[in-house]
């Protein structure tokens, strides 16, 4: 049976990491979930982020599990993004992390397509 | 018992955040539309990982952007979700998403400009027609500037 899938691959939205508008991520620290705006690169394969005004005493450390959005647009032909899930390591510049990615999903509603289910 | 914050937002995507039974973050973008006693709507799947993670904990915080006197802020709104599968309370929030995202003029610009996208989108809707609604009550509401 097939059904209409928005998924494609990350390398399609390779213009979305190389100029996110925006980014947000989200993390459990001391039991408590946080969710944060962030600023967000994605330099030579690697995923850099840095979250904007993460509560006090709730900053991500390192080996915080962490999902990270990129994503746009408003309407539907316009949405797509990509969620990525993983481990933050601290990276060199203070305050950012990389996440080392353990799942990853990609969508875009412009690019909708019949696919088989599994 | 006091009344949630009001939320008042310009941006028209709601970044819901939630939490796995075993602790994994999850958070992704959603409509969202006002209901009565200052709450918010979104519309999702029943089998979703986040109405999952709300049936596990109820707790969710949720990212709106703003914007005000030319400056770019996110609402962090954090309060309690509660998935609500009742047809009728799902028709009232489709109605009203339907005011506020496929009939806006941007998104009717959209359609007229690639109207051979038209048809799959409609059937990515009705192939997800098990949808009901997330219904968040907000209990704080923080303003992060983003400069």
């Amino acid at each position: 049976m097939k059904r209409i899938s928005r998924l494609v691959q990350p390398e399609d939205l390779r213009d979305l990491l190389d100029r996110p508008p925006r980014a947000s991520i989200a993390y459990v620290r001391g039991g408590r979930l946080v969710a944060a705006p962030a600023s967000f690169r994605h330099d030579g394969g690697r995923y850099l982020v840095a979250p904007i005004g993460a509560p006090p005493g709730a900053a991500p450390r390192d080996g915080d599990t962490a999902m990270v959005l990129v994503d746009d647009g408003v309407y539907s032909l316009q949405l797509r993004g990509l969620r990525l899930r993983g481990v933050l390591r601290p990276a060199a510049d203070a305050g950012w992390f990389e996440l080392a990615p353990e799942k990853t999903i990609a969508w875009d509603y412009a690019r909708m397509h019949e696919r088989a289910q599994p | 018992m006091t009344a949630p914050p009001r939320i008042r937002a310009r941006g028209k995507i709601a970044r819901i955040a939630t939490a796995s039974a075993r602790g994994t973050p999850q958070i992704m973008p959603l409509w969202w539309v006002s209901a009565p006693g200052g709450r918010i709507r979104m519309t999702n799947g029943a089998t979703s990982p986040t109405v999952r993670n709300i049936a596990h904990d109820a707790r969710v915080t949720v990212l709106i952007e703003d914007e005000r006197d030319g400056a770019r802020r996110v609402l962090r709104i954090e309060g309690t979700a509660r998935y609500r599968p009742g047809r009728r309370v799902l028709l009232a929030t489709l109605l009203r998403q339907l005011a506020k995202y496929h009939l806006a003029p941007r998104a009717l610009a959209g359609a007229v400009r690639h109207p051979r996208r038209v048809p799959a989108m409609l059937r990515y809707y009705v192939e997800r027609s098990d949808s009901g609604v997330i219904e968040v009550t907000p209990a704080s509401v923080e303003i992060v500037e983003l400069g």
